[in-house]
């Protein structure tokens, strides 16, 4: 106590003002000394703003996301490449076989007016990247949403009651987490995504509301097993005596003295699950049991391309970019926050 | 012909669609050839993929698949009629006699068939000292009827026999029609004149079985499930291991042929008993047919071009190839194309609003870009626009250059669809939109394969303009082709089916998709054409008639020669410009890559695919 107050003294001496500093801005100090951490930020706020600005794109190109235009694949009916893609030259070369004669043309062909090429039976690959950012983003706070609520739920009662109700819940937690993640939401994706009734009597439709329900079903146990276990010391705090004596309810503690405390792991570890949401969606659509076709997906778009690479490279080369981007910049951001908000780590 | 369709599987038409897409093929300098110049093209392993196995497992009463029919055609079952493996120029349509000495005589009513058989044809192993004879046809017929052994085949076709139906309903024990007054002559009975009856003897259901015992079924007996796996050949491959075939034994005790294991590969080797002097329709060049099931279309794809398999059976060749092999001078000898026989098609629900109104689907014709559609299943290579329901072949060309909604390059035309929408009901304020809720989100059924997924999107893009929206549902293809069929299903188009002969004559098209008697349960009378007031209130549709044109498939079907095929001219201008239940879009062509090793082919129109037997390998 003493020592404190010296110190204080020693600062006031020096001709310093104390700031006093609210915890935002202790943790913006941190967090914007961190470049990377920034600039996968920034590049986050500029996806959020493509994504929504999207059909203004459409309306400039003029091209819509579903838009079919087969005068942009070959006769073939090969996608074009962008305009500025190099092509080789172009050969016209007569074909007979069987009954058949055609004229056929060899090589790529760039089309005019498309910035990333072509995708699919004739649509703009650009704006069906930027649309599907959309559905990317969309997954990324529904399903991460709908995973936080329940793995918070859980997690704080969990810890908070302990005994038979951590039991339970602990339990429960690992049988999620034992579930072989993949193979269940594929044979869930594919049992209610394949047929038009979907299941459940037809209250489960294949959509992207699907998708996002089986991903957050799935990735809650992280967030509730990380949870769980701060709660369990927090509930020893002194804070948490102080409420409890002053006769507050259980709900009281666990929403007003409990939850902002651990709100800080809990951004961090969000955050760092919706790159790897995102990826699970892209995944799911890869395999084709993901949004439909049409709603513009990285993941359906990257499964198209895989046949395609050896003539069509640009099929695979800007969704992949488009992912590799979005899902290092929320790991980015989610290795500032951590840094930013753990007081241990010195800035 | 009898209308008495039974249940026709979907695998019908699935095979038809995968041999259509799949192989066929190509090539290579040397023409194709039946003769007997041929021995330098003799021996080495033809080594083959399927992406799917057969539907029944080689079960001749059931398998009603092209890819399938290939198989017993070129290499393991005889009939009493068979085709020489060959394009229609070359007499790839036609029958010849097989197991037959000659043509068959046939009474001056029509009525009475007999056949004489060859001498001296024998079974494969493990029959090979017995000798095909008369019965053994009266034995598969038999089995043909048997409602335990023929599941998902195609006895609709021998009903004309006398006392077919009485044996199938179990009235009776034998068929009355049938009868053998010595080992090489066959004597059939009919009911009513039958023309294409030497086409139905072409049918491997009809292939003979061999007696063992005194078992009814014959080698057959005790294996009404799998028949297939115990399969007695007589064409000059057999299944590999046929020689440890040991039918003495109860048949659950019995060991199925090495030679196939579903879903993973086949392998025929030549049959020891077959000669080449009882046979000059069937070359088989290759010693040995290796064939493995299962894998990735492209994946397969590539590893023709590279050697290492030298044929796809049911893939379709991707459009990338199709470039590739058709614009690069070195690969053109060894990509086939020839037309199959089959038409691709969008057919409406006639019972599900706004398809109630033919308005809305002669606008449907007039919007539809064909030449799109074609376009991303790999442009001309892959077949010609079709402007009616029936292919050319099928109607001696008559229909050549009829298309009643012929539109500037093929692309749809939609000035007059919109002119067309006016008409209808669905548009009250007849300025070409529909405004009717009927018209949103129309339940569109197509194959989750590629290229139904981007020609659904054409689909859409075509019909937004008339005020039509859709909600697609793209499935596994049998499963399409069940919910298509399934009155029940409610669905109001389907926009990934094709269909192909069975054999060249019309009926073949009109009685399964136009008349009643393919109504669900049967099969594949999509547009519900001809069904009742009770069977479409049953189903759950509040339209409570739709069109038939039942009595004009059964005066086509009695009709012969000239007038037949004018026939089923007259009832293709009929459904095209009065009835409207579909949108053909496409003739279909089978196209085929070859391996480097493949050095002889001939596409086979009666299968729809490569005669395998006329392939022949490097190495051999």
């Amino acid at each position: 106590m003493t020592e404190d107050t010296s110190a204080a003294e020693i600062d006031l001496q020096v001709g310093k003002d104390v700031i006093g500093r609210s915890p935002w801005e202790i943790f913006w100090r941190q967090f914007r000394r961190d470049r990377w951490a920034l600039a996968g930020g920034i590049m986050v706020i500029i996806m959020i703003i493509l994504a929504i600005t999207a059909p203004l794109f459409a309306k400039a190109v003029g091209h819509g996301p579903n838009e079919v235009n087969l005068k942009a694949l070959d006769q073939f009916g090969l996608q074009g490449a962008p305009f500025w893609w190099p092509c080789p030259p172009a050969q016209e070369v007569v074909f007979t076989g069987g009954t058949a004669e055609s004229l056929g043309q060899s090589g790529c062909t760039a089309v005019p007016g498309y910035w990333l090429g072509v995708e699919g039976p004739g649509r703009d690959q650009f704006i069906r990247i930027l649309y599907g950012a959309r559905t990317s983003l969309f997954i990324a706070f529904f399903a991460t949403g709908l995973a936080l609520i329940i793995g918070v739920i859980l997690g704080i009662m969990a810890g908070f009651f302990r005994g038979k109700v951590d039991t339970a819940i602990s339990r429960a937690t690992d049988v999620v987490l034992s579930l072989p993640i993949l193979l269940l939401a594929l044979g869930l994706a594919a049992a209610c995504g394949a047929t038009a009734e979907g299941c459940l009597g037809g209250l489960i439709q294949p959509g992207l509301i699907l998708v996002g329900l089986i991903i957050g079903l799935f990735s809650w146990p992280y967030i509730s097993r990380i949870i769980r276990g701060q709660v369990l010391s927090m509930r020893e705090k002194e804070f948490v005596e102080a409420s409890r004596s002053l006769g507050s309810s259980d709900w009281r503690i666990m929403s007003k003295e409990i939850l902002p405390n651990v709100a800080a792991p809990l951004i961090v570890y969000t955050t760092l699950i919706i790159p790897s949401n995102i990826l699970f969606e892209a995944g799911l659509s890869f395999l084709g049991v993901g949004v439909p076709d049409s709603t513009a997906s990285w993941g359906a778009m990257l499964s198209a391309s895989g046949s395609a690479f050896t003539y069509a490279p640009w099929l695979m080369i800007f969704p992949g970019l488009a992912l590799f981007m979005t899902t290092l910049a929320f790991n980015l951001v989610g290795d500032g926050l951590r840094d930013a908000l753990d007081p241990r780590t010195q800035g | 012909m009898k209308r008495s369709l039974r249940f026709i599987a979907f695998v019908a038409v699935l095979g038809i669609v995968a041999a259509a897409c799949g192989g066929n093929g190509s090539t290579s300098s040397s023409s194709t050839d039946t003769g007997s110049s041929s021995a330098d093209l003799s021996g080495g392993t033809l080594k083959m993929a399927m992406l799917a196995d057969v539907t029944a497992a080689f079960d001749p009463q059931k398998e009603y698949y092209s890819v399938t029919w290939e198989y017993y055609r070129c290499c393991l079952l005889r009939t009493l009629m068979s085709y020489k493996g060959v394009p229609t120029a070359e007499g790839g349509a036609e029958i010849f006699p097989d197991l037959a000495a000659s043509e068959p005589e046939v009474s001056a009513d029509g009525l009475t068939w007999t056949f004489t058989l060859k001498q001296g044809v024998n079974y494969g192993d493990p029959f090979g000292d017995v000798s095909v004879t008369a019965g053994d046809f009266i034995r598969a017929l038999e089995r043909t009827a048997d409602p335990a052994a023929n599941t998902g085949g195609y006895s609709f076709y021998y009903s004309v026999i006398k006392g077919f139906d009485d044996y199938a309903g179990g009235k009776a024990d034998t068929i009355s029609g049938l009868s053998a007054p010595d080992d090489s002559t066959l004597v059939i009975e009919l009911t009513e004149p039958t023309g294409d009856l030497g086409y139905r003897f072409a049918m491997a259901t009809t292939a003979p079985i061999p007696p063992s015992g005194d078992a009814k079924y014959g080698a057959a007996e005790g294996h009404d499930r799998n028949y297939g796996r115990f399969l007695v050949a007589t064409g000059p491959y057999q299944f590999q291991g046929a020689a440890d075939l040991d039918f003495t034994g109860p048949a659950k005790d019995q060991t199925p042929v090495a030679g196939y294991v579903p879903g993973r590969s086949i392998v025929l080797e030549r049959n020891p008993q077959w000669d080449a002097a009882t046979d000059d329709l069937r070359p088989a060049y290759p010693d040995a047919i290796e064939v493995t099931i299962g894998g990735d279309n492209n994946d397969l794809y590539n590893q023709v071009s590279s050697g290492d398999i030298d044929f796809v059976v049911d893939g379709a060749v991707p459009p990338n190839k199709i470039k590739e092999y058709t614009t690069d001078p070195d690969l053109q000898n060894r990509l086939n194309v020839y037309p199959s026989d089959a038409v691709r098609y969008v057919s409406f629900n006639l019972a599900v609003p706004p398809f109630d109104d033919v308005h809305v689907r002669k606008a449907i014709n007039w919007a539809l870009d064909k030449q799109g559609f074609r376009q991303v299943r790999g442009g001309e290579t892959t077949g010609q626009i079709a402007g009616h329901i029936w292919v050319n072949s099928l109607e001696n060309n008559l229909l050549s250059d009829y298309n009643p909604y012929a539109t500037p390059n093929d692309s749809g035309d939609q000035q007059q669809a919109m002119d067309e929408m006016k008409q209808s009901k669905y548009d009250k304020n007849g300025d070409g939109v529909c405004d009717d809720p009927a018209c949103e989100n129309i339940l569109t059924i197509t194959d989750r394969e590629d290229p139904y997924p981007d020609q659904a999107a054409i689909l859409k893009d075509n019909l937004s303009p008339l005020g039509i929206t859709l909600d697609v549902k793209e499935l596994e293809r049998g499963t399409m082709y069940n919910k298509c069929n399934d009155a029940n299903s409610q669905h109001a188009m389907c926009a990934g089916p094709a269909w192909g002969k069975d054999y060249a004559d019309g009926y073949t098209f009109g009685g399964p998709l136009f008349d009643s008697s393919g109504l669900w349960e049967s099969c594949c009378n999509y547009s519900l054409l001809g069904a009742t007031a009770d069977q479409l209130s049953g189903w759950g549709y509040d339209v409570t008639s739709v069109p038939t044109v039942d009595a004009k498939v059964d005066e086509c079907s009695a009709a012969q020669g000239d007038a037949r095929f004018q026939c089923w001219a007259d009832l293709d201008k009929q459904l095209m410009e009065e009835v409207v239940p579909w949108v053909p879009y496409l003739f279909d062509n089978s196209v085929d890559i070859l391996s480097p090793n493949v050095t002889n082919y001939s596409f086979d129109q009666f299968a729809g695919l490569a005669a395998f037997d006329h392939m022949a390998v490097t190495g051999g």
